[in-house]
C-alpha cells in the first residue's frame, strides 16, 4: 500500500512538472485553420481506402513535417476550395499556375512555424519546380522563358532555405543547420541525376537544349552546397569529443535510417535497381553506426562522432535518391514509349513483366495520359512489390496516406 | 442526404476531437521535443492526418489513442533533433504556469526544476510511457496502442521507468 501511495505521488509530480499549456490564441488559430482544412478536403461519396489512394499523388513521403499542410484557409477564403485544389495540378504557363506558387504555396510558407519546417518546406518546393521543367519538356512545352522563370524560382527557394540554415547556426544550432544543407545538397544531386535520366525520352529539341540548361542550374547549385556542407562539417568536427554532440549525431543517424528503411519498404513505385542500391545504401549507413557504437564503447569519442556524421549524411543521401526516383517514376509519357521501352528492357533484364515495368517506370518513361491508366499501372506494381507494409495497417498510422501529392500531368493530352 | 449527415458527423466528431485532445497532444508533443513552435507544427500536422484518414474512408473510434498513436509517428518519423533545451528550461523560458494542487503545491521552485531534470535524464523508453501515463492519464491498454507495444511491456516499463525517477530525483540521498 505505501508503494502505491509513493507511485501516486509521483505521478501528480511527473503530471506538475510536465503541466505546458498551449495559449488560447495558437489554439484558436489552429482550430480556425483546421476548420477551413475541412472545407478543402471534404468527406466525398463512397470515400474508401484503396490502393489508389495513394499512388495518384506524387509526394507520397514520410519525411515532411508538413505533407500538406494548411493551404486550406487562404485557398478557401481568397480563391475558392476548388480553384486552389486545381491550382495545385497546374504547370508553368497554365492559368491556374500563379495561384499554385504565388497563392497556395506562400500561405503554406507562412503559416509554417518552425525554422526547420520553413527550410523543408522551401526544398520541397524546388523539387516541385524541377518535377515541373521535367513534366514541361517531355511533352515539348518547355520554352526559354518558362525555363527561365523556373531557375529563378528553384533560386529563390533555394535562397530560402540556405537563410533559414544560417539563422539555425546563428541560433548555434549548427547540427540542424547542417542536416538542413546536407539534405538540401542531396536533393539537388539526386534530382540532378534523376533529370538526367529522363533525358533521352525528351524528343523536342528546343525543349531538351532548355532543359539541359535547368539540370547544369541544378548541377552548379549542387556544387556550391556541397562546399557550406564541408565549412560546416568543419565546423561541427570542432565538437566531435563533446559527448552531447555525439549523442546528437548518434540521434540523427539513428532517426534517419530507420525512416529510409521505412521509406524503402513504401515505395512502391521505384525499380528492383532503385531498392537494391537503397538497401546497401542503407546497410553501409547501418555498419557505420555500429562502428559509431563500439567507438563510444572504447572511449573513442571523435571516431564515434565521425561515424554517427558520416552514417547520418548516407541516411540523407538515401532518402533523397528514393525521393527523387518516387518522384520520376510516377511521370507520364505515352503509352506507346512504355511498350517499347518495355521490349527493350525484355531483352536486357528479367523477363518478369513487374520487373520491365518498373524498370520503365523507374527511369522516368512514364506513361499515363490518364489517371486511370497511372493508377491501374501503379497499382499493379505495388502489388507486385508487394513492399508496402502500411497496406491494409489500420491501426491508425496514416503518415503516407498520400496528403501532400501534387499530381503531374501532361498537357494537351 | 445520408451521405450530407455523415458528412457532417464526421467534421463534428473531429472538430470535437480536437477541442478534447488539442492541448493534451500539444503537450506531449512539447515534452517530447522541447521546443513550442515544432510542437504546434507537429500538432497541427497530427490533426490534419487524421481528417485525411477519415477522407480516405477510415473510421475513427477512440480518438484518443489514434491521435497520439499519429503524433508520436510523425515525432518518430519527422523529427530528428535532439532535444536541446531542457524541459524545465522550455517551461520556464516560455513562461508556462504550472498550477498544482493537493501536495504537490508545496513543491518549490528549485524542486520543480530537480524534478524536471530527473524526467529529462530519463531514456526516451521510460520517459513516454510516464508521461502518457501520468500527465495524460491513458490506461496501460492505450499507451501500448499509441507504442505499438504489448501491454505487458508497458507496465513493466512504468514500473521500471518509476522507479529510475526516483532514483534520478533522489539522487541516492534524499527520498522522496
Amino acid at each position: 500500500m505505501e508503494h502505491n501511495i509513493e507511485e501516486q505521488k509521483l505521478g501528480r509530480l511527473i503530471k506538475a512538472a510536465t503541466n505546458i499549456e498551449l495559449s488560447p490564441e495558437a489554439r484558436a488559430e489552429t482550430h480556425a485553420v483546421l476548420s477551413e482544412y475541412l472545407k478543402f478536403k471534404p468527406i466525398r461519396k463512397s470515400a474508401a481506402r484503396t490502393p489508389f489512394s495513394k499512388v495518384t499523388t506524387i509526394f507520397t513521403t514520410e519525411l515532411r513535417i508538413h505533407p500538406m499542410p494548411f493551404i486550406a484557409a487562404i485557398m478557401v477564403i481568397v480563391v475558392g476550395g476548388s480553384t486552389a485544389g486545381a491550382a495545385e495540378l497546374s504547370l508553368p504557363g497554365d492559368v491556374l499556375y500563379p495561384i499554385k506558387v504565388n497563392v497556395n504555396e506562400e500561405v503554406r510558407a507562412a503559416l509554417t512555424v518552425s525554422t526547420r519546417s520553413q527550410a523543408e518546406w522551401a526544398i520541397e518546393r524546388a523539387e516541385r519546380r524541377m518535377a515541373e521543367a521535367a513534366t514541361l519538356a517531355l511533352s515539348g512545352e518547355l520554352d526559354e522563358e518558362t525555363r527561365a522563370d523556373i531557375d529563378s524560382r528553384i533560386e529563390k527557394h533555394i535562397r530560402v532555405a540556405e537563410a533559414e540554415s544560417a539563422e539555425l547556426e546563428a541560433e548555434n544550432d549548427l547540427a540542424a543547420a547542417a542536416e538542413v544543407e546536407a539534405s538540401l545538397g542531396a536533393t539537388l544531386r539526386a534530382h540532378e541525376y534523376a533529370l538526367t535520366d529522363i533525358r533521352g525520352e525528351i524528343h523536342d529539341e528546343k525543349s531538351l537544349e532548355q532543359f539541359d540548361g535547368v539540370i547544369a542550374n541544378v548541377s552548379a547549385r549542387a556544387l556550391l552546397i556541397s562546399g557550406i556542407e564541408d565549412t560546416l562539417n568543419s565546423k561541427i568536427a570542432e565538437k566531435a569529443e563533446d559527448d552531447d554532440e555525439i549523442e546528437g549525431h548518434r540521434i540523427a543517424a539513428r532517426t534517419r535510417i530507420d525512416a529510409s528503411v521505412r521509406q524503402l519498404s513504401r515505395s512502391s513505385r521505384v525499380s528492383i535497381d532503385t531498392k537494391s542500391r537503397a538497401k546497401a545504401e542503407i546497410s553501409a549507413a547501418n555498419d557505420t553506426y555500429d562502428e559509431g557504437e563500439s567507438a563510444i564503447k572504447s572511449g573513442k569519442k571523435r571516431e564515434a562522432f565521425t561515424r554517427f556524421n558520416s552514417a547520418l549524411r548516407s541516411a540523407i543521401e538515401t532518402q533523397a535518391y528514393l525521393n527523387a526516383r518516387e518522384k520520376f517514376g510516377d511521370f507520364a509519357v505515352k503509352i506507346e514509349s512504355k511498350t517499347q521501352k518495355n521490349e527493350e528492357y525484355s531483352d536486357d533484364k528479367d523477363s518478369d513483366a513487374s520487373g520491365t515495368l518498373m524498370t520503365t517506370m523507374e527511369i522516368g518513361v512514364a506513361f499515363s495520359t490518364t489517371t486511370a491508366t497511372s493508377t491501374i499501372t501503379n497499382d499493379s506494381v505495388s502489388h507486385q512489390t508487394n513492399g508496402d507494409k502500411d497496406n491494409g495497417d489500420d491501426d491508425g498510422d496514416n503518415s503516407d496516406s498520400g496528403n501532400g501529392g501534387i499530381k503531374i500531368k501532361i498537357k494537351g493530352d | 442526404m445520408e451521405h450530407t449527415s455523415k458528412a457532417a458527423e464526421a467534421e463534428k466528431a473531429f472538430l470535437a476531437a480536437y477541442e478534447s485532445h488539442a492541448d493534451s497532444l500539444f503537450r506531449f508533443l512539447a515534452t517530447k521535443v522541447s521546443d513550442r513552435e515544432i510542437a504546434r507544427d507537429l500538432m497541427q500536422e497530427t490533426f490534419t492526418r487524421a481528417w485525411d484518414y477519415c477522407v480516405e474512408g477510415g473510421r475513427i473510434e477512440q480518438w484518443k489513442p489514434f491521435l497520439f498513436r499519429t503524433a508520436y509517428n510523425l515525432v518518430v518519423d519527422t523529427y530528428r533533433k535532439k532535444r536541446t533545451v531542457s524541459l524545465d528550461a522550455m517551461i520556464e523560458d516560455q513562461g508556462f504556469a504550472i498550477p498544482h494542487d493537493g501536495d504537490v503545491k508545496s513543491i518549490n521552485r528549485a524542486e520543480m526544476s530537480r524534478i524536471r531534470n530527473a524526467i529529462d535524464d530519463l531514456d526516451d523508453i521510460y520517459r513516454d510511457v510516464l508521461i502518457l501515463r501520468f500527465t495524460e492519464d491513458l490506461p496501460p491498454k492505450e499507451i501500448a496502442q499509441v507504442l505499438r507495444l504489448s501491454e505487458n511491456v508497458v507496465s513493466v516499463r512504468i514500473h521500471r521507468g518509476l522507479a529510475k525517477l526516483r532514483e534520478n530525483v533522489t539522487g541516492g540521498e534524499k527520498k522522496i
